[in-house]
């Protein structure tokens, strides 16, 4: 009976969905430019509104599978012995009100639909936006949730990048291959660097930081023979299935991308491969950085944050639990890294200057310490603004400067301050108890 | 009675200031046991040396922990011997105890503590508090979290129901979504308490609990100290100013001046010991 009531509640929201964006995104989706002219073409509009009805039909039966695995829990032993008031219910946390998730999931939505309209540009833009919300979700962990002020950040992300075009040279690692590997390096790193500054805090573990830093940049730009030095080095492009995204394949008799298509070459595909994954990829993080934000890892992320001292009076181990946030955060920046240089073909020590680790900062101060919309809003914020501030160029760091100045005043805890996770107990039914 | 804590000769000094000059006493098990002394005494930090925090310069510190017998000097590392590059369970020892060491060990074998000035997790809510206390019963299973198993709600949702009823024992039930850092003093004492009750000490420390509560509070505080020691089967070592309340719920008391113990025993036995009135109770009458 009730699974009938429930079909008869997707096709009607499938419905529903499915007449407001042909409604609203109808008119969008049916003009198509092609050279000069303008055609329209109902059937596009119907094809982008079946797709986001059925999307909204598969989302909702996830949700309510989800609605069914919350399990009913009962009190233990002990409430019985204390006569507290039952507790019995189901639990469910709600970390983001309303307003952020349609935030959210209105900018995956442009995000995926983006490409469709911008055309390349757009989505250079886009790949650089999504690489800083990688950067901003990984030092996010380090400084907004374990409290430890990082100024070197930047030597992880450049850690990434280098261990691709490296990797690629010396050891034949390909792109995918790089992603794992630049991440279990950086996150090496990361850990190694976190060693000597256990026992720091604050302005000491800053300088510490941006010391080691400048040491990364340092070596990259004199260490001529292995790393090209200020010349920089040259970047693979990424391939998929070994299809590669060049105009001649790089390899003897490989195949590339546009041949194994039969389609004309065009740097465009490159761009959409990247763009495609690197959304991927932060889809994956920021689930993961969500989830781990609610267990007992970022639990401890946090508390280490308020009080180490408290910390360590519960029998938390401060060490471990520093070591895992820097190694976290690390690898995500390795991860960022190695699309940079996918994207980008040439890196060189200039890219990764203390004023990239500052900017990292401002994006996870300006968002919200802590809070994962808010990082993600800065990081496009402050990427995106620039590109269309271009006419602007020579006042951008001013401009920059000065709404830095004017939201700290006005926003101190950031765009979207960090929601703390409430928590609803859901009383079981009076039927449910015989 | 078993001895549940037996601290032997304890001397800590900082620099010049004899802190502590070989305090001896222990603490049976199941009892209140309060420790008294002017301040500056050293009651703080014979605290400090039970928990971890501190490493006494010399003298022994026992305790019946849950598995087994601990020697927490030892938790908290040695220096370094090069002997120990050679022997694979000499440097795995000195890796453990004094790199990764440290007080959370102390803890984990069954010590919980407040503290003077209290710390709780400011910024996060009152019922947050109480999980992250309880790291050690939740599962540390990232991939189990990510994908929301079976075997990582359960705990989850144990470790929930033992903070909403710990919450509902403080009497804080309704304050669990507020931040810890907006609740009144006295509910903060209380949340800081409830918060190591999440550990399952087998001892839990109280530095001055009653500081900055008024009268009443402080008779509520003292039924909840005796409520906590039956329920939950803990015994409980205080740090006491206010005298009512030592002399209410304490089964033990130890006298602590200058850092020496200058009397131990019975309330009854306390009151009417000299020296106590001379060096300490007597200012008040
Ligand atoms: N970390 C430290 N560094 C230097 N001196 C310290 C330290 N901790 C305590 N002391 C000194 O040790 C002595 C004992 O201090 P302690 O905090 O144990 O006293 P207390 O009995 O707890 O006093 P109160 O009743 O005021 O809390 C004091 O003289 C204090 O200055
Ligand atoms: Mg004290």
């Amino acid at each position: 009976m009730s699974s009938r009531n429930q079909l008869m509640d997707y096709i009607k929201q499938g419905l529903t969905t499915f007449f407001l964006s042909f409604i609203t995104l109808g008119p969008l989706a049916a003009w198509q430019l092609q050279g000069y002219e303008v055609s329209g073409s109902i059937l596009r509009a119907f094809r982008v509104s079946l797709a986001l009805a059925v999307l909204r039909v598969i989302i909702m039966g996830i949700n309510s599978r989800r609605q069914n695995n919350k399990r009913e829990v009962k009190g233990l032993g002990l409430h019985s012995k204390v006569g507290s008031r039952s507790l019995s219910g189901i639990f469910q946390w709600e970390n983001h009100n309303q307003g952020t998730k349609l935030l959210l999931s209105a900018a995956l939505f442009v995000a995926v639909i983006a490409p469709m309209f911008g055309g390349n540009y757009a989505l250079t833009v886009g790949i650089t936006a999504f690489i800083y919300v990688l950067l901003g979700l990984g030092l996010n962990i380090v400084v907004g949730l374990a409290g430890l002020l990082d100024l070197g950040f930047v030597a992880f992300y450049a850690v990434g990048a280098y261990s691709y075009a490296l990797g690629a040279e010396h050891l034949g690692i390909g792109f995918w291959g790089a992603i794992p590997f630049a991440a279990g390096l950086a996150a090496f790193l990361g850990c190694l660097l976190a060693f000597p500054v256990l026992r720091m805090h604050g302005d000491y573990l800053a300088i510490v930081t941006l010391g080691f830093g400048e040491i990364i940049r340092l070596i990259l730009n004199n260490w001529l023979e292995f790393t090209g030095g200020p010349n920089g080095i040259k970047a693979p492009y990424p391939s998929l299935f070994g299809l590669e995204f060049t105009r001649s394949a790089r390899i003897e008799d490989g195949t590339t991308f546009h041949e194994f298509l039969g389609i004309e070459y065009s740097s465009d595909y490159r761009y959409m491969f990247i763009y495609a994954t690197l959304l991927l990829v932060v889809a994956c993080t920021i689930f993961a950085v969500s989830k781990l934000k609610n267990m007992s890892i970022g639990r401890a992320w946090e508390a280490l944050r308020e009080d180490e001292i408290a910390c360590r009076s519960l029998g938390i181990n401060h060490v471990t639990v520093k070591l895992s946030a820097f190694a976290m955060g690390a690898s995500i920046a390795g991860v960022a890294g190695v699309f940079f240089a996918a994207y980008q073909g040439f890196i060189n020590p200039t890219s990764f200057s203390f004023f990239e680790s500052a900017l990292i900062l401002a994006i996870v101060v300006l968002g919200g310490l802590g809070s994962i919309p808010g990082v993600i809003m800065a990081a496009i914020v402050l990427t995106v603004l620039p590109e269309l501030l271009r006419q602007f160029a020579e006042y951008r760091i001013l401009i920059f400067g000065i709404s830095m100045v004017v939201m700290m005043i006005w926003k101190p805890r950031g765009m979207m301050a960090n929601v703390r996770g409430r928590l609803k107990v859901k009383p079981i039914r009076q039927s449910a108890k015989t | 009675m078993k001895k549940l804590l037996k601290i032997e000769n304890l001397c800590v000094s900082f620099g010049g200031i004899k802190a502590l000059q070989g305090v001896t006493f222990d603490v049976e098990e199941g009892t209140i046991t309060a420790l008294i002394g002017p301040n500056g005494a050293g009651k703080t930090t014979v605290f400090n040396c039970v928990t971890g925090f501190y490493k006494a310069q010399s003298g022994q510190l026992e305790f019946e922990g849950k598995s087994h017998k601990v020697d927490i000097s030892k938790l908290l590392g040695s220096t370094f011997h090069w002997q120990q590059l050679f022997s694979p369970k000499g440097l795995k020892d000195w890796l453990r105890y004094n790199v990764f060491g440290g007080s959370h060990l102390v803890a984990q074998s069954g010590i919980a503590r407040t503290f003077q000035n209290i710390r709780l997790f400011k910024d996060m809510t009152v019922l947050e508090n109480l999980l992250v206390a309880q790291h050690q019963n939740v599962s540390k299973n990232v991939l189990a979290s990510l994908f929301g198993l079976n075997s990582f709600t359960t705990k989850e949702n144990q470790a929930l129901e033992r903070g909403l009823e710990l919450l509902e024992i403080f009497s804080l039930g309704e304050y669990r979504d507020r931040l810890a850092g907006e609740l009144s003093y006295g509910m903060q004492r209380r949340l800081e308490i409830a918060r190591a009750l999440c550990i399952h000490p087998k001892l839990i420390c109280l530095d001055e609990p009653a500081a900055g509560l008024n009268p009443n509070e402080t008779a509520d505080l003292s039924a909840l100290i005796m409520k906590i020691r039956r329920d939950f089967n803990v015994t409980v070592f205080v740090i006491e100013h206010d005298m009512s309340m030592v002399m209410k719920i304490s089964d033990h008391i130890v006298v602590l001046d200058h850092g020496k113990v200058i009397a131990r025993g019975t309330p009854e036995e306390v009151k009417s010991n000299r020296t106590v009135i001379s060096a300490y109770l007597g200012e008040e009458g």
